[in-house]
């Protein structure tokens, strides 16, 4: 594309050559000039202009001009307004204002030009004919050396002249179309009457916005116009009936349009309109699409109502037509940018203009120059003529379509565990002939085998037309060696994961695509499986002769939009474990329980899903979060009369103060003899330290509450709303029945009779525990512990440096859940440990995740457990919302409704309205359970048991209907 | 539209369409300000009502029911269908309107056939139901079999405007206003001047709104933003609850009791720089026009905008002495009893 276009530009300079060389020169405006001051800003390359009237029209001037002998480009800007008609000669790099030249001021006559507003110019070589708002056309013709003759005046129209345009090839015939719905035809060597008049026997027909003469119908005089009603028309000009019978009317846009352009090479349309729509439409007579009902050949939505749009006026060498010329739009209300697309990427802008200053743009064009570069004209309504050139660098120039991103990623999307799409931003068509499709279907079939997901070939249209993605699901190999063979130079995307591009075809594991399967609990196989297929690319033996050959067959072979799936075999990302722990975790500490408690839980449901070293940790934090109870807390509950008493408090008090949070135990204590006692255990149940305390004869009854409190917690944790569990009740309780590590762990009280040895067993068994994980932590916590240690006020084992070690490790590993759940529990209790980004980072994705494998459940849970001052951000940013919007569909023809969110409930399809609740008349909405009887006739669960059950009824409610219930 | 009737009657507008299709949904929302959704409530009408308006013109709506079948013998429909200047069918979007397409059609064989200047016009109704890709799709639908009937009726030269409407918008009002500047002669003129207006004052757009139906009877050539013709209609609503907070006040004094020669105007600032303006016409018309904010300083706005505004001031006096010198011209046919400024706004 380069290349091409340096060959244009050498081209161009043959043509040019001269011009653009003494060009330089003059390029300043002459002092000689003796026309008007030229004010001009010329900020940075780019040419802006302050007109000094109120400007509405802008055109440009194709005709060379040599003022005071000086010969100036053949492209200039004509200005009209209000009582303002300029010329701006433009140097030929139409970078300066050479001379400004009034067109009005004519030094021969001495009448001062009446007041006139010009709405539209159209020039044709030396002539420019300007629409104006009282429905006359004035015809100016201009002298090689810029003096302006006023030569006709055109008076016909009632009412503003909105568009003008000249017939190709006929040079004096002049179109114009008018808001008083006619389109006249002017021949500009005889007279001031119309040679033919399009009109409608109405007075006020429907206004036309833009007319436009079709050079590409051969043999005919075609005219296309669109009007305030949306439609576009087409006359054939050579009727000769002054009648209103447009040859061919199609409607597409819902609101007025206002503006068409045609597409320089071939009978293809742009129109746009206030309904936000540039509709690309194929107006030859070959497109027999039926009146009326005739659908755009490509729509373009945008962010505003159009109210000009304008094909570029040079090409970009593409391939197909219609991508060819880029299409520009400005917009109707305050927008101040002007918008390129071109219909290859119809979906995002190719550059978005604002305009100087930030101020509406009032019109806008595509200027041809010398050296064919896409330079846009623009007007604004502040009166400021501005020149861009979207081929150089410019802050007022975005590009969204360069400045996205071109490589995409996803995760678990039926490919595998990953994948990559990528495209490439120049425009390859991909030139893909029968027969090499053909060999990539057998390819693929071949490389697939069977091992393969069906779907991958079923369902996914981009792969299909893709070699790149289609015979290397798993090892990007392949793909990297048929784009190097490309003849675009474009980075792979591939290679940034392919450390080792050689094939080891020892390898055994990885000729299936599918993910190497994991033993749970055997790490050192997993790592070993995953190193080989995340690095060595592995290569399927039978398969690599036919890569070959394809590539052989065809050379550039690469459809754009490819995509890679990746399939790696991460140890940790273990579904089932997930799962389990998604499910196990609480989340929200229920009423009656203390922190330590739940994170007991946690652990318990870690160990069972096997993940042992997370189930120490959470062990690990619960006994410093009851080390943080025993010894922080405790002297508030002192004074407040908290949960956690101590040994010396008043009995009474105690009573009252624990009987309140805790009388259920004495429910569940069978042996509860000594209440007092009981409940202080049962208070402090867990902390070694105060049970050195208690007297011995107590100890049984410790493990007896433990073991109850332990079926207690189960037994409301099971049937809180606010746990996880709520739709796992099966999970997590038959997993604490049946998980055998865990019943290792705990001590089974079944049998009372080991006191003290037993208590003793479990200490040391925490202790263990203790240092056995921050053993296996020491690669990462040793460090960083060294470091907690030089802070004198935290001890190391404070559940603050525990918990950010715990999280910090945690977040290595990409641990989502851990450290979503440790956030939703710890983030209120102890600010600071964790920051707020941190906690909303890690529950949002943690959401996510759990949406992307549809645990809605729980994701409702974790929202709604998250802490108050995230869970606004959650909901209202990342739209994480708990509402839930149940889609209808329609009970007729199953097709889904869609605006029943306003209380519509009206199928689109079937035109029907969908049947109410036979007994109330109201639609079934909502979460209502809806009961369809056996006739058909259905209603709400409550207005028909209050039907049949409350009111003892047995046949339909519904007038006429027979059926009965049997 | 040629003045041969000498009576008003030129200027009516007839309502049709089946029943239950919204004809007086859309008659008490445009011209009696119900609120849209109070017309759940409506009953059936069961007689033809005609509604008065003065505006720029006379201009008188007529509602017929839709089951009344006009074909009778004893219905009088051909002097009915002689005398209007449009005929506005009304089409249920979400009904089945097969039916209402093949009634339609039928009316406009009629109507054509005894007044061939109508204006016809059709509504496709209720639109607000139908997301956005089955609206054109309805449109397009209806516009299809409609040129079909009509040309099996051997009707080819047969104007007929379609306007997508739904009550809970500003859409039907912009259709009626599109359908009332059709039945208005000396719309090119109010053009024009509205233009000369627009260019003189630096004003992004105007209209001359009917204060009552909120219909606008003209506005210049550039085309209509809805979204500007909301603020315009809004910014009316507002000016008049203002004036009725105050014009208890004024009455007590008496002083300026006379309220004759005191014409409302009211100018809002708005928050992106722009300015609204509205000031009271000629019978119970107002002009209300967006003023664009062109200033880069921002220090001297505040002087540069009063400038504008007196500009804008006389520019808009000018406007409406000869907004005066039409209507007066125009009534010279037809004298109306009650002459001079209608004090409509108070």
């Amino acid at each position: 594309m380069s290349s091409s276009q340096s060959n244009l530009a050498r081209f161009a300079f043959n043509i040019y050559g001269s011009l653009t060389s003494d060009n330089n020169t003059p390029s300043s405006p002459s002092p000689t000039s003796s026309f008007n001051s030229i004010k001009k800003v010329n900020s940075g390359n780019k040419l802006v202009y302050h007109c000094d009237r109120e400007t509405t029209a802008l055109s440009q001037l194709n005709y060379p001009l040599s003022i005071s002998n000086t010969e100036i480009g053949s492209h200039h800007a004509v200005i009209g307004g209000k009582n303002y008609l300029h010329l701006l000669c433009l140097s030929s790099d139409q970078h300066h204002v050479v001379h400004d030249i009034n067109l009005l001021d004519n030094p021969y006559s001495r009448v001062v030009p009446k007041l006139s507003s010009i709405n539209t110019i159209k020039t044709h070589e030396n002539t420019i004919a300007c629409g104006l708002s009282n429905g006359v056309i004035s015809i100016y013709k201009l002298t090689p050396s810029g003096k302006s003759t006023l030569s006709t005046k055109l008076a016909d129209h009632k009412r503003t002249i909105n568009s003008m345009d000249f017939i190709h090839d006929r040079e004096d015939l002049l179109l114009s179309g008018s808001q008083d719905g006619s389109i006249k035809l002017w021949d500009l060597r005889s007279g001031n009457k119309p040679m033919l008049t399009l009109q409608s026997n109405n007075m006020h027909s429907d206004p036309i916005r833009a007319c436009q003469y079709s050079p590409h119908s051969s043999h005919k005089l075609s005219v296309l116009s669109v009007h305030d009603s949306g439609a576009l028309c087409k006359f054939d000009l050579r009727a000769n009936t002054n009648s209103y019978t447009p040859d061919r009317k199609w409607n597409l846009h819902s609101g007025p349009a206002l503006s068409l352009h045609i597409h320089p090479e071939s009978e293809y349309v742009a129109t746009a309109g206030r309904d936000q729509k540039i509709c690309v439409f194929n107006y030859s007579d070959s497109n027999q699409a039926t009146g009326s009902r005739a659908t755009p050949e490509h729509m373009i939505n945008t962010y505003g109502p159009i109210v000009k749009v304008r094909w570029s006026a040079y090409d970009n060498n593409a391939k197909n037509q219609l991508y060819k010329y880029d299409i520009a739009c400005s917009y109707l209300n305050d927008d101040s940018t002007v918008t390129v697309y071109n219909l290859k990427r119809k979906y995002i802008p190719k550059h978005i203009v604002n305009s100087y200053s930030r101020k509406a743009v009032q019109n806008f064009l595509w200027a041809q120059n010398s050296n064919r570069s896409s330079t846009l004209w623009c007007l604004t309504k502040a009166n400021v003529f501005t020149s861009y050139d979207l081929d150089a660098s410019d802050g007022d120039i975005t590009r969204p379509l360069e400045e996205l991103p071109k490589v995409s990623m996803s995760w678990n999307n039926n490919f595998g565990d990953l994948s990559f799409v990528n495209q490439y931003d120049s425009d390859e068509e991909s030139i893909v002939s029968e027969e090499s499709s053909e060999m990539v279907e057998m390819t693929r079939s071949h490389t697939y085998s069977g091992e393969q997901e069906e779907d991958i070939e079923s369902t996914d249209n981009i792969s299909r037309t893709s070699l790149a993605s289609a015979p290397i699901p798993s090892i990007p190999f392949p793909t990297s060696s048929s784009l190097t063979n490309s003849p675009l130079d474009k980075p792979p995307l591939v290679r940034s994961y392919t450390h080792n591009p050689k094939p080891t075809s020892s390898s055994p594991i990885n000729t299936t695509f599918t993910r190497p399967r994991l033993n749970r609990g055997s790490s050192s196989t997993t790592t070993h499986d995953s190193s080989i297929s995340y690095g060595s690319t592995p290569f399927p033996a039978p398969a690599q002769p036919r890569h070959k050959k394809v590539q052989q067959s065809t050379a550039s072979y690469i459809s754009s939009p490819y995509v890679i799936p990746v399939s790696l075999g991460i140890p940790s990302n273990d579904e089932y474990v997930f799962r389990t722990l998604a499910m196990g975790y609480v989340v929200k500490i229920p009423d009656g329980f203390k922190l330590t408690d739940v994170l007991r839980m946690n652990a318990d449901v870690a160990e069972d899903a096997g993940v042992l070293r997370v189930a120490s940790i959470w062990r690990m934090l619960a006994i410093a979060a009851e080390e943080l109870d025993v010894t922080v807390i405790s002297p508030i509950t002192e004074e407040t009369g908290g949960d956690i008493a101590l040994s010396p408090i008043p009995p009474t008090m105690s009573e009252k103060s624990i009987a309140s949070d805790l009388n259920f135990v004495g429910s569940y204590n069978s042996a509860s003899t000594k209440e007092r006692v009981d409940e202080k255990s049962d208070g402090g149940n867990e902390s070694p330290a105060e049970l050195e305390m208690l007297p011995s004869s107590v100890k049984p009854h410790w493990h007896d509450l433990d073991n109850e409190n332990l079926h207690l917690m189960t037994n409301v944790f099971n049937s809180s709303p606010t746990s996880v569990g709520i739709s796992s009740n099966n999970t997590y309780s038959s997993m604490a029945i049946s998980a055998s590590p865990a019943a290792s762990i705990r001590p089974l009280t079944a049998s009372i009779k080991p006191l003290v040895p037993l208590q003793l067993q479990r200490n040391e068994l925490f202790l263990e525990k203790k240092e056995s994980s921050t053993n296996t932590l020491k690669s990462g916590l040793t460090m960083a512990l060294s470091e907690i240690e030089q802070k004198e006020d935290l001890l190391p084992w404070h559940l603050s440096n525990l918990v950010q070690q715990a999280v910090g490790y945690a977040c290595t590993q990409g641990d989502v859940v851990f450290c979503a759940t440790v956030s939703l529990l710890l983030y209120d209790k102890f600010p600071g440990i964790i920051s707020k980004n941190e906690c909303l980072e890690w529950i949002g994705s943690y959401i996510d995740i759990l949406r992307r494998k549809r645990m809605f459940v729980q994701a409702g849970n974790v929202i709604k457990s998250a802490p108050k001052s995230i869970q606004s951000t959650l909901v209202q940013k990342q739209q994480f919302s708990t509402d839930v919007n149940p889609k209808f569909f329609c009970c007729w023809c199953n097709k889904l409704l869609e605006n029943t969110s306003k209380g519509y409930y009206y199928c689109q399809e079937c035109k029907t309205n969908q049947s109410n609740c036979i007994y109330c008349n109201e639609p079934c909405d909502g979460l209502a359970v809806v009961v369809s009887l056996k006739c058909g006739h259905r209603g709400h669960f409550g207005c028909l048991k209050e039907w049949f059950i409350e009111g003892e009824n047995i046949e339909c409610p519904t007038p006429g209907c027979d059926y009965t219930l049997n | 539209m040629e003045p041969t009737a000498k009576d008003n009657t030129n200027a009516t507008i007839l309502l049709m369409g089946l029943r239950r299709g919204g004809k007086s949904s859309i008659c008490k929302v445009v011209f009696h300000n119900m609120q849209p959704l109070d017309t759940l409530y409506l009953e059936s009408t069961s007689k033809p009502t005609t509604e008065q308006f003065s505006s720029l013109i006379d201009l008188s709506v007529m509602e017929l029911p839709g089951q009344l079948n006009y074909f009778e013998p004893n219905y009088d429909s051909e002097r009915l269908f002689s005398s209007i200047g449009a005929l506005v069918y009304v089409i249920d979007s979400q009904d089945e309107y097969l039916n209402a397409l093949t009634n339609l059609s039928m009316i406009i064989e009629f109507a054509y056939k005894v007044n061939p200047k109508i204006n016809i016009e059709v509504l496709i109704h209720k639109i607000d139901g139908l997301s956005e890709d089955y609206r054109i799709d309805a449109q397009r639908d209806i516009m299809q079999r409609t040129g079909d009937e009509l040309l099996d009726l051997g009707l080819e030269g047969v104007q007929v405007s379609f306007y997508l409407t739904s009550i809970f918008d500003h859409s039907i009002y912009e259709a009626f206003s599109r359908i009332v500047q059709k039945l208005i002669p000396e719309l090119p003129s109010l053009e024009n001047m509205l233009d000369n207006l627009v260019q003189h004052s630096s004003i992004d757009k105007v209209f001359l709104f009917d204060v009552n139906s909120k219909i606008y009877v003209a506005t210049d050539s550039s085309p209509v933003d809805i979204q500007t013709y909301e603020v315009c209609a809004e910014f009316i609503d507002i000016t008049i609850d203002l004036d009725d907070l105050y014009v208890e006040n004024e009455r007590t004094k008496g002083a300026v009791a006379s309220g004759r020669d005191k014409e409302l105007k009211s100018i809002s600032h708005l928050s992106n720089g722009s300015i609204l303006y509205l000031k009271q016409m000629i019978r119970g018309l107002a002009l209300v026009a967006l003023i664009r904010n062109d200033d880069v300083r921002k220090g001297s706005t505040d002087t540069n905008q009063d400038k504008s505004l007196a500009i804008i001031d006389y520019n808009v006096n000018l406007f409406k002495q000869s907004l005066i010198k039409i209507w007066k011209n125009s009534r010279l046919e037809q004298p109306t009893p009650n002459g001079g400024v209608a004090d409509q706004l108070a």
